[in-house]
């Protein structure tokens, strides 16, 4: 297991007449190797949820696992930095974190605090930075002065750099045009199926979810209400209407064309498999 | 029967485009160029939207018609009154904008001191500004909210107090810059909603800056910048069609779209332009095999 | 971020909270003025009274009461360690090797801590039951006259009430920027001299870039909303006096009045 959460409860404002109890006993097992989503609507608690995986907040009840790394409720918790280390947290909008001068050295910022030298968190730093396409001649340069989609790899690269094993991004793509989004959306799968990372992605984006994850997590009012396959989940009318989830246009489409009678499998993942599978059915 | 009026004066008629911008261009700075020598019109009454990939240069036309900016060359006509510094109290009046940052655009205090703030600045009296508030606020569905403050309020909703303080002062025309980019999906859905449910009335002319392809889609009327310029204009429909030129541009084509461009490839070729017709297209297609 | 207790307005409905906020900041003034007039011990115990029953009125948690006072505690103990070293007066009271502690020192050091401590509490009854806009329109009351003398009030208010309600949101984006530096490996609370200043620059420069988009697009959404500095505009919120209000100035003022009189009489 990548990461095990036991009974884990975390309160805001707890001894303010309005509290707020953001995660209830949470039990959830993430295995490795995956990509996982991690879906619910604004509030249900999967910002909390992820916060605990870095130890930003520790739990009020509850006992966390991540990889060899152990954090309890009540205790002051040590090794967070061998943590952070493992787990790279890339935020929402993580270009705001930039700060350093050039972009090469913001990027190898992170692996610096965490004890590399500077000319391996360099090396590291430029590899990860070329891997997200920003190029050599823009490692001098000021973040600030990059364009938005530049600056959101930048950061990233910052967080890929230190080489995590688990990846968390949360809405990887937010305000990001189409080209950005997509870029992203085939990165993060391509460090999971060419470099093995377990990568856990936070989205609103169901038709991302759809195509790219394959387990998800869905969260309401600060509970695990599903954990499992994400094809599964999707094709599930009750788990759908009980949670009011939005549907994949994909899924959508699939079931109308179900209801009118082709024989589609609920497995299509793609348009593109959907297209395949109707047209073998026409024969042609 | 159908009357048809053959326009005695064409040009009053071509002049009757309640926005007019014509070779207009602007910088930041000697070597970026913003916009180079746009020109298009919108009519009255039309929900237009500006589509093209970041740094096409799509906020600064949308700050240039709300007078943010100054254009270097060119002019922008609203309403046959050509925008300058002298009437830009007045054209304001009738053209309000929604950002893309809910957060930096909520002034006041609470859902209702933040409705009140353009009225303020218009100075109305106060019960007025309580009756425009109630119905205004009603109309996008905040009318329980009033005295929230904005921690306590979804982006989603921090956008539609940002729509009920622009209704309120009556403008003729609403810009969108990137409204809906930074909400989630229910936030979004509320948003398109009121935009659509205003153009209905056909009374307020809507400009939506978007990368919400199923908005643009949804418009009348559709103008594509790349790299500064105006790459394409027209109905949606037809600024859409052609699949790899708009990936040429880094845009993306409706759900639509992808599913005919994959069919295509498999030797189907749809016709629909919505999921029923192309369900019905498709069962069509099978039962002639 | 959610740990500063002192200052911050807590959304309930108590009597405090429906009085005119003139009213109350007038009587915050009053009885603030009223806690450094007594001389003698016993006129504390109407002070303490009314504290009481203005945390009672304000429906604030004790505990929360507790935690706006934390500060000063630390600020009781080295002032009462400056004072046992200094103050000679009174009786001795403890002895050890050639240090003497008088008894004056600790009766100075209580008086001190007895008027912080109920500073603090009226002030927060204050601030807790009144929304930072509605101080602000009292405030911008209160400066009225120097506009005769061409001082910009309203600009003034302005700039207090957008600050004002700019501040919690900084502060969450604070809190996230940290967040995501920590996520990076910074080490905010230990860590040699050099890495706790790149820390602090890692927080400082995010949150001055945010600061000031924020502002710049603060002010485009003001101009396009027709707001010209110094120009007439009219203004939504009117505030009404009830007689609640004038109970609460009227008790404030007797407390000064009787404070002053103790302190002239005996």
């Amino acid at each position: 297991m990548a990461i095990r959460f036991t009974k884990i409860s975390y309160i805001y404002d707890a001894d303010m007449p309005y509290f707020h109890n953001a995660l209830k006993s949470v039990n959830l097992e993430i295995a490795e190797g995956r990509i996982t989503a991690l879906i619910g609507e604004t509030g249900s608690g999967k910002s909390t949820l992820v916060q605990h995986l870095n130890a930003l907040l520790v739990p009020h009840l509850g006992r966390i696992e991540i990889l060899d790394h152990r954090i309890e409720a009540g205790k002051r918790n040590k090794g967070l930095k061998q943590l952070r280390r493992d787990v790279g947290l890339v935020f929402q909008f993580p270009e705001y974190q930039l700060f350093e001068a050039t972009v090469l050295d913001d990027a190898a910022f992170g692996p610096m605090r965490f004890g590399y030298s500077k000319s391996e968190a360099k090396k590291r730093a430029a590899d990860a930075l070329i891997s997200l396409g920003i190029t050599k001649e823009l490692f001098d340069r000021n973040p600030m002065e990059l364009s938005g989609g530049q600056k959101r790899r930048v950061a990233i690269a910052g967080i890929l750099a230190s080489d995590p094993k688990i990846i968390v991004l949360d809405e990887p793509a937010a305000g990001l045009d189409p080209a950005g989004t997509k870029l992203l959306e085939e990165l993060f799968v391509s460090l999971n199926r060419e470099r093995g990372k377990t990568i856990i992605v936070v989205s609103h984006d169901n038709d991302m979810v759809y195509s790219c994850c394959d387990d998800t997590v869905l969260m309401a009012n600060g509970s695990v209400v599903y954990h499992g396959d994400t094809l599964a989940l999707f094709n599930d009318r009750t788990l759908i209407d009980e949670n009011h989830l939005l549907v994949p246009r994909l899924v959508e489409l699939k079931n109308r064309l179900q209801e009118k009678g082709f024989k589609v499998p609920s497995s299509v993942r793609t348009i593109d498999d959907l297209a395949r599978e109707i047209a073998m059915e026409c024969g042609s | 029967m159908t009357v048809i009026v053959f326009p005695p004066f064409p040009y009053i008629i071509q002049g009757m485009s309640l926005i007019r911008v014509r070779d207009l261009s602007f910088r930041y700075d000697e070597n970026t160029r913003s916009l180079e020598k746009i020109s298009f019109d919108i009519e009255e009454g039309d929900y237009v939207t500006i589509v093209g990939r970041n740094g096409s240069g799509k906020s600064t036309l949308a700050r240039l018609l709300v007078g943010l900016e100054t254009p270097d060359e060119g002019t922008i006509e609203i309403d046959g009154k050509i925008l300058s510094d002298d009437n830009l109290p007045e054209i304001r009046k009738r053209i309000g904008i929604v950002f893309q940052n809910p957060d930096n655009q909520f002034i006041g205090a609470t859902v209702r001191d933040d409705i009140a703030f353009g009225l303020e600045n218009r100075c109305f009296e106060p019960d007025v500004m309580k009756r425009k508030i109630e119905k205004y606020s009603r109309k996008v569905g905040l009318s329980q909210l009033l005295d929230k403050e904005p921690e306590a309020l979804s982006g989603g909703q921090k956008q539609r107090v940002a729509i009920a303080g622009i209704l309120a002062m009556h403008p003729d025309i609403i810009v969108f810059d990137e409204a809906t980019s930074m909400l989630d999906p229910r936030g979004r859905e509320t948003i398109k909603d009121i935009i659509d449910s205003l153009h209905q009335d056909r009374k307020l002319t809507i400009i939506s800056i978007t990368h919400d392809i199923e908005e643009v889609m949804n418009s009348d009327d559709c103008i594509v910048l790349y790299d500064g310029r105006v790459f394409d204009h027209g109905r949606p429909e037809k600024v859409f069609a052609d699949a790899d030129r708009v990936r040429s541009i880094g845009l993306d084509v409706s759900f639509i779209g992808k599913v005919k461009e994959a069919f295509r490839k498999y030797g189907i070729v749809l016709k629909s332009d919505t999921e029923d017709e192309m369900v019905g297209e498709l069962w069509q297609y099978a039962l002639r095999r | 971020m959610n740990r500063i207790a002192f200052g911050k307005y807590i959304p309930t409905d108590s009597p405090l909270h429906r009085l005119d906020p003139r009213a109350k900041l007038a009587a915050l003034v009053l009885l603030v003025v009223s806690v450094f007039v007594p001389v003698s011990w016993y006129c504390y115990i109407p002070l303490a009274l009314t504290a009481f029953l203005a945390v009672r009125l304000s429906y604030l948690k004790l505990r929360f009461v507790a935690r706006t006072l934390r500060p000063i505690l630390f600020l009781m103990l080295f002032l009462f360690v400056v004072n046992a070293l200094t103050l000679k007066r009174g009786e001795v009271i403890y002895e050890i090797g050639s240090f003497q502690l008088y008894s004056y020192a600790i009766s100075f050091t209580l008086r001190i801590g007895a008027r912080l401590f109920l500073m603090i509490v009226f002030t927060t009854c204050l601030t807790a039951t009144t929304k930072p806009l509605d101080l602000n329109l009292a405030i911008e009351y209160i400066l009225r006259p120097l506009g005769l003398l061409r001082f910009p009030v309203h600009e003034v208010a302005m700039m207090i009430s957008i600050a004002l309600r700019f501040i919690p949101t900084l502060s969450m984006e604070a809190g996230r920027i940290m967040n995501a530096q920590k996520s990076r490996g910074v080490d905010f609370e230990d860590g040699k001299l050099l890495e706790k200043a790149s820390a602090i620059l890692s927080l400082a420069i995010p949150l001055f870039t945010i600061a000031f988009e924020r502002a710049y697009e603060l002010a485009d959404a003001m101009e396009a909303r027709g707001y010209v500095p110094g120009e007439r505009r009219t203004r939504y919120r009117k505030l009404r006096y009830c007689s609640g209000d004038l109970v609460l100035v009227l008790f404030s003022l007797l407390m000064l009045a009787a404070m002053i009189l103790s302190r002239v009489l005996l």
